[in-house]
């Protein structure tokens, strides 16, 4: 069968050289729509609430009338869990809580693979003895950030005019927390050194190009007002400027109101709760010379369902 | 609590819940037990080691702490990239194809900190730490586990790549070049003709250096693929799941519980860290609050957390949980080691 395979000359695939992203803009090729697409990525320490800022922010886009696509990665689905979605729906969920103008999506890492692989080569056929080769089986298990790759070739595709094309004014990507978003902005970067030439290496020098680009882009980074979320802020929103001058936007989470001044410090309460807004206060401060967007109330409820609606009323507001 | 009888304890448990400083502090309370006990983590923040005094860099074990009882407290900082190439000097039959290995870009790609390598290294870890028995007990700190299976899967996916026999079926070439050229005129050519259409030759000549490399480990691979298992599911080997008290992460929890007994393992512990405040559990003491808006902000915190112990309970009372749970209250600023120190009150 491999024998066959010798066909591939005769397909003509569509190898190098695509377009600048610059060029890209300057053409309007996005005419239909009155303003470029918007990509927003948010990331945070584990735990500070990356998923509910992020489902609170698409809410409150889709309601003032944008069209939005909130995507997070695979396999495992934490909007699954805001947006009362089957477990069964697979890459499309279905849309119960969500405005008519808002998708919901998880991008799987083999079905996106798929899908790009298929953008290149075609042939259905092709793409199946690509895949069920052992080889690249176990290859595409280990490969060296591909997954990271994969997903940042798609979130970019619409840009670099890839693949289907993506009609929404927002995109919203619930990514992963800093340490690994990291190694996902890293990627490209990395295999371009590994690869100087050829279809990977212009490839990765696209997506770069608009990840940096601060008029397609944009990244929220989520904390908390405590000392080690704050820490671990500075540490990766510094690291964002030196690597890719990117300027990230601060959002703090779950901040408390102070008690009024005459709270009475023999209580227990008082005194307790007293000195954990004073530290937040401190810890705020720190984070002074960055881009602090929001400061998002604490929210009293239990359910990540209401949770997220409080939310979305407070991003509203401001 | 028995838990400090066993050789090896595996904390898991969701991103950000406060699994490396409660990994600290059951080393903590394990030393003051007269063990001598190593904890590990691969927590990529440079918060832990400070508070260790320890450094990211050499990925060894450091003395932190020694107690009266005669137990020690060690710790470690699992380096990935090292690890990672100790793993595959200890198995390579030829010096010079490890020096080319590491040399290899893909291989650089592979063992820089993502998050397949973090899991893959952290195992490893633990059964270099294991093999050396200089310990009567390793607490390993996970990384944040998306997919249980994913995690305990991954030295056994690793040992796949660096087993597989990919270039025996060509024999062996001296550079990249004509291997490529070998491998287009031969029976890979399909796989590899499309793979190079769509990322370029040169990517592909430096995978097949990379597998080339590979070659020379030995087969004692399989025989430590054993040891692992082993490990992972001895009697004297306990996972303890650390967890929050929220929806989401409740479910993550029990994702982890239901993966664990799949696999044959039983969790000994949960741990529900950062529980109520220290003054809720006072509530009786308090006295009435005359300010109107402390009072309102006192009545909203009161009503959040009763509506959180009635989730535990109800979370606990559904679900079959092991044995022992231990509830660790809502502490402010655990910052150093006397802080980490303070929370072995609680186990």
């Amino acid at each position: 069968m491999w024998k066959r395979c010798g066909l591939i000359s005769l397909i003509k695939v569509y190898l190098g050289e695509w377009p600048l992203i610059e060029n890209l803009l300057s053409n309007g090729n996005n005419a239909e729509h009155k303003s470029v697409m918007k990509l927003v990525f948010v990331t945070g320490k584990g735990g500070v609430g990356k998923t509910t800022f992020a489902s609170a922010q698409a809410l409150n886009l889709a309601s003032r009338g944008q069209k939005v696509l909130l995507v997070e990665f695979g396999p495992k689905s934490q909007l699954q869990y805001i947006f009362d979605i089957s477990k069964l729906a697979k890459i499309k969920y279905k849309r119960l809580r969500v405005p008519a103008s808002m998708e919901v999506v998880m991008w799987n890492f083999e079905e996106v693979l798929v899908e790009f692989i298929t953008y290149y080569l075609k042939i259905k056929t092709l793409v199946k003895s690509f895949f069920s080769s052992p080889i690249m089986k176990k290859l595409i298990k280990v490969a060296p950030s591909l997954r990271e790759l994969v997903y940042l070739g798609k979130a970019t595709s619409a840009y670099r005019k890839i693949g289907k094309d993506m009609n929404y004014d927002t995109i919203i990507i619930d990514a992963y927390s800093t340490g690994h978003f990291l190694a996902l902005m890293r990627s490209p970067v990395g295999m371009m050194k590994a690869v100087k030439k050829g279809p990977m290496n212009s490839q990765c020098k696209t997506i770069l190009e608009v990840l940096k680009n601060p008029n397609l882009v944009d990244y929220y980074v989520v904390s908390l007002a405590e000392q080690l979320p704050i820490e671990e802020t500075i540490e990766f929103v510094d690291v964002l400027k030196e690597e890719f001058k990117i300027q990230p936007k601060i959002i703090f989470n779950k901040v408390k109101e102070p008690l009024s001044k005459e709270a009475d410090q023999s209580c227990i309460f008082q005194s307790y709760y007293n000195k954990s807004t004073i530290n937040q206060d401190q810890q705020i401060k720190k984070l002074k010379k960055y881009n602090i967007n929001l400061n998002i109330p604490f929210i009293y409820e239990n359910k990540i369902t209401k949770i997220v609606d409080e939310v979305q009323a407070q991003i509203g507001i401001k | 609590m028995k838990i400090f009888n066993n050789k090896v304890l595996i904390c898991l448990g969701p991103g950000g819940v406060g699994k490396t400083t409660t990994s600290v502090s059951l080393a903590f309370k394990a030393a003051t037990l007269g063990k001598k006990c190593l904890v590990m983590t691969i927590d990529p923040s440079r918060r832990l080691a400070t508070v260790l005094n320890i450094s990211k860099k050499n990925n060894k074990e450091k003395l932190v702490f020694k107690d009266d009882s005669g137990g020690e407290l060690w710790g470690k900082i699992i380096e990935p990239q090292i690890a990672f190439q100790d793993f595959v000097k200890k198995f390579s039959t030829s010096g010079e194809t490890v020096e080319d290995l590491f040399e290899n870009v893909l291989f650089k790609q592979l063992t820089s900190t993502l998050k397949d390598s973090q899991d893959f290294t952290s195992i490893e870890s633990l059964v270099v730490a294991y093999e050396k028995s200089d310990f009567d007990l390793i607490i390993l700190d996970t990384p944040p586990i998306q997919n249980l299976t994913d995690f305990l899967d991954s030295p056994e996916n690793m040992y796949n790549l660096f087993n597989s026999k990919f270039f025996q079926m060509i024999g062996s070439s001296e550079n990249s070049k004509s291997l490529f050229k070998k491998f287009i005129g031969k029976g890979a050519q399909g796989v590899l003709g499309l793979l190079s259409k769509v990322t370029g030759q040169q990517f592909v000549e430096e995978l097949l250096l990379f597998f080339k490399s590979l070659e020379n480990l030995s087969l004692e691979i399989k025989s430590h693929s054993k040891k692992v298992d082993q490990i992972l599911g001895d009697k004297k080997t306990a996972y303890l799941l650390i967890t929050e008290v929220s929806q989401s992460k409740l479910i993550e929890a029990e994702e982890i519980s239901e993966q664990l007994k799949l696999r044959g393992y039983s969790l000994h512990s949960i741990i529900f860290n950062r529980f109520i405040p220290v003054w809720f559990s006072k509530l009786k003491d308090i006295k009435p609050i005359k300010n109107d808006k402390n009072l309102q902000i006192f009545n909203k915190e009161k009503d959040f957390y009763i509506e959180k112990k009635k989730i535990i309970d109800n979370f606990c009372q559904s679900k079959l949980l092991p044995g022992n749970i231990v509830e660790v209250p809502i502490l402010d600023g655990i910052n150093s080691l006397e802080d980490i120190k303070s929370l072995t009150a609680y186990y």
